[in-house]
């Protein structure tokens, strides 16, 4: 593991109601050096957020309670400088893809992932 | 030459002397002739000369009475409008008056007299002449005949002659009195004509037409009525009319004759009459009947033309029979149906519109069928009576909304048709069916429709979630350094079976939405050649892995395509795929080309091949081919059928060609 200042290292929310999805991404996005804050609801997010400030939020769609559409626009309402990918299973439609894209929307991780994947599009993203 | 008689000489001198008013056509010559004889000129006239002119004593005075006599005659017969002629047997004229010359076309008597009578008159009428001279010669009585005659001036006129006998200058003749009637003779000639045409008209007419005396006996019939009654005239000339009216009206038609008799109306007409045909058939007719009355107004005869309707009623009766059985269906439909007059008003309203409306017809009969429309078809109602009525034609599956008496609204569907009478539009006939029920299921399917694709993604997303960690987990022993090759392997032995596990659940998905049709295609224009791409990057890795040779073929003016890239790149990718799987030497082949306004994709290898008979099953769900015991069969047999599914999705079809052991070739064909 690259020896990173805790500080200086990015911060990632990882939002699913699965746990063992949420240790799975921590566990991988640690090995890329990220900083992960866990979340196993939309609520729950919103609530971290409101104290918290992170890079990005991976966000799982078809969650019981709040969907992650609804964090998602939540999140691009209220703040607008943390990025937002979302990680699902769910298969959705260039078109609608791009819609999100224009929203805001940093990126549209399928699941599963394999482990080199979704580090490089994390890397990506927060590369800007 | 005999001594002139007294008279003669007398006359002569008395001429001489200026005392003879005018010119006598009785020359003095042949005053001779008169002497001793008496005849009668005409039945009117009776021309009497004394044979006894007495003694020379009183001779003056005798020759006076002669000659006033004579004088009166003389002027009778010179201004009468009568011709009068004398002829002697031979026809030659010995005597002609002033009419005569002036009917003729002479200018003086003197030009007729010595000719034969036959120089006038027509040849076809000198046989009767000459007959009726010979009878007037051996004192047959006097009688009337008509001739035609040339005149002077060439103009054929009809004369009218009446021949008897005299004596004349001591001989009998023939004095025969003629009048020109050719004009009676033509205005006689143009009514026979016109008789002639007329009674052509009715005898041809082609409606039936009787004429009856006043009794009601028939006088006359044409043959319309013959051809409609089966009679011959023959057979009911003479016959009372009645005969042949249906027993059941008989007495009501007599009465009814007679009274018109009375009334000395000249017209009456229009009502029905059955009458009974010879073969037994009865007919139908509406009856005009016309009166001709003579002087006295009273009825002489009776016309009459018949309509003969047996037909129409016929049609008529059906109809009625057949408006009962419409009305018995209307009664008794489920649907509502209803008529309104040209204002829209309710004319006629059935049980189950009642029961839609919740209101009594008595209720609604003559209101306005609008007032029970929801406000937003109200419009659409009356632009559709509107249009019925302009256009006269039917409007169907009208979607309105019909009030309830308590005030909820009824989704109907109308069928709206105009109703005419004799061609005029006289209101509208509207069917209303209550699609309340079909709008609830179809609201209900909808519904459901969207709760089958809520429960396909959510059943995507619980089948797919467990498989991330598992993945992912599995994929961090691989790579994990502290981990022995022993569990290195077994993770890797587990990660295959959670891919062909991934793919398994996505085939099954697949084909559920297939099968429920909830799986969403995205159609766009598409380059084929970015499709091709993805898919072969995607296979690449395994194609380099089995060392087998990739070939692709594309022309680079290929249409672009409307399609689904993403679904279309699945199909290319799982027919590589299965290539790459059953082929271990040679080479894949993917090529495209148009043809025909069609673009063809073929994916081609030199692998194991499918037996002929299975190159159709291949495509049906779960049909996995044999592939020979050495090779394992994976996969869920899934995949050809989601490919075949998708290309129909495209409207364009997937076929396999194959030879074992020469390798297998797969066309998909996309219309452009």
């Amino acid at each position: 593991m690259a020896k990173k200042d805790e500080e200086n290292m990015k911060k990632i929310m990882v939002v699913d109601n699965e746990p063992d999805i949420v240790d799975l991404t921590r566990t991988v996005l640690e090995l890329g050096g990220y900083n992960v804050i866990p979340s196993y609801s939309g609520e729950e997010c919103l609530r971290k957020l409101e104290k918290e400030t992170v890079d990005l939020v991976l966000l799982d769609i078809m969650m019981p309670g709040m969907s992650g559409w609804d964090v998602f626009n939540r999140i691009k309402k209220k703040r607008s400088d943390i990025k937002v990918a979302f990680m699902s299973v769910l298969e959705i439609s260039d078109k609608r893809k791009q819609v999100l894209l224009d929203e805001g929307l940093s990126d549209y991780i399928m699941k599963p992932f394999d482990k080199e994947t979704l580090l490089k599009k994390v890397d990506d993203i927060l590369k800007d | 030459m005999k001594e002139e008689p007294e008279i003669v000489k007398i006359l002569k001198k008395e001429e001489k002397l200026g005392k003879l008013p005018r010119k006598s056509p009785f020359s003095f010559e042949n005053l001779q002739i008169y002497e001793g004889s008496a005849g009668h000129v005409s039945d009117k006239t009776t021309m009497v000369f004394k044979d006894d002119f007495g003694t020379k004593t009183d001779h003056d005075k005798r020759v006076l009475t002669a000659f006033e006599d004579e004088e009166l005659y003389r002027t009778l017969v010179e201004n009468v409008l009568e011709g009068i002629l004398i002829l002697d047997f031979k026809g030659n004229v010995l005597f002609a008056n002033p009419a005569v010359a002036n009917m003729l076309g002479f200018k003086s008597v003197h030009e007729v007299i010595g000719k034969n009578v036959l120089s006038f008159v027509d040849p076809k009428f000198h046989k009767k002449v000459i007959k009726n001279q010979d009878l007037v010669r051996v004192g047959k009585e006097a009688f009337l005949d008509t001739y035609q005659v040339t005149t002077a001036d060439g103009r054929k006129i009809w004369v009218e002659g009446l021949g008897t006998k005299i004596l004349y200058m001591s001989e009998t003749a023939n004095v025969v009195y003629i009048r020109d009637i050719t004009e009676r003779k033509e205005i006689e000639e143009s009514l026979r004509a016109s008789e002639e045409r007329f009674k052509q008209l009715y005898d041809k007419a082609p409606i039936p037409y009787h004429a009856l005396s006043p009794t009601g006996i028939i006088t006359n019939v044409n043959e319309k009525w013959c051809n409609t009654l089966k009679y011959t005239k023959e057979e009911v000339t003479g016959k009372s009319i009645f005969d042949f009216v249906i027993k059941s009206e008989k007495g009501l038609a007599k009465a009814s004759f007679e009274k018109k008799i009375i009334e000395k109306k000249p017209y009456t007409g229009g009502h029905e009459r059955t009458y009974v045909a010879k073969n037994g058939e009865e007919r139908i007719f509406i009856i005009h009947d016309y009166f001709s009355f003579d002087e006295s107004k009273n009825v002489r005869s009776v016309h009459t033309t018949m309509e003969d309707i047996t037909q129409r009623r016929q049609v008529w009766d059906k109809m009625v029979k057949s408006e009962e059985k419409y009305r018995v269906l209307a009664e008794t439909s489920a649907d509502g149906v209803l008529t309104t007059d040209v204002l829209g008003r309710l004319t006629y309203v059935n049980p189950s519109l009642e029961k839609i409306l919740g209101r009594r017809k008595s209720k609604t009969l003559a209101t306005p069928f609008r007032n029970y429309l929801s406000e937003s078809t109200v419009y659409l109602f009356q632009q559709a009576f509107l249009d019925v009525r302009k256009k006269g034609r039917k409007m169907e599956n009208m979607g309105l909304d019909v009030i309830h008496k308590d005030r909820y609204e009824i989704p109907v569907e109308a069928n709206i048709a105009p109703l005419k009478k004799d061609g005029k539009f006289i209101g509208i006939e509207c069917t209303v069916r209550d699609v309340s029920e079909r709008k609830r299921i179809e609201r209900e399917l909808k519904r459901s429709e969207k709760l089958r694709t809520e429960f396909m993604n959510i059943a995507a997303h619980e089948l797919k979630s467990p498989i991330t960690p598992i993945k992912g987990y599995l994929e961090l022993i691989e790579s994990d350094k502290n981990a022995s090759e022993k569990i290195k392997n077994w993770a890797r032995i587990g990660m295959r079976n959670a891919e062909r596990l991934m793919c398994l659940v996505n085939d099954i998905l697949d084909v559920s939405r297939l099968d429920t049709n909830t799986m969403r295609f995205n159609m766009e224009k598409c380059d084929l050649g970015e499709i091709l791409d993805s898919a072969i990057e995607d296979i690449k890795p395994d194609i380099e892995n089995k060392n087998l040779r990739f070939i692709k073929e594309m022309p680079d003016n290929l249409p672009k395509i409307v399609c689904d890239n993403h679904r279309l790149s699945q199909v290319l990718k799982n027919l590589l795929g299965n290539a790459i799987k059953f082929t271990d030497y040679g080479a894949i082949t993917l090529r495209a080309e148009e043809k025909e306004g069609d673009l063809f994709i073929y994916v081609q290898d030199t692998g194991i091949g499918i037996s002929s008979d299975e190159t159709k099953k291949i495509f049906t769900k779960f049909y996995q081919a044999y592939t020979g015991e050495d090779r394992k069969n994976e996969g869920t047999g899934l995949g050809l059928f989601i490919c075949k599914e998708i290309v129909k999705k495209h409207n364009g079809e997937i076929w396999a060609e194959s030879k074992v052991g020469k390798g297998s070739k797969f066309t998909i064909k996309l219309p452009l």
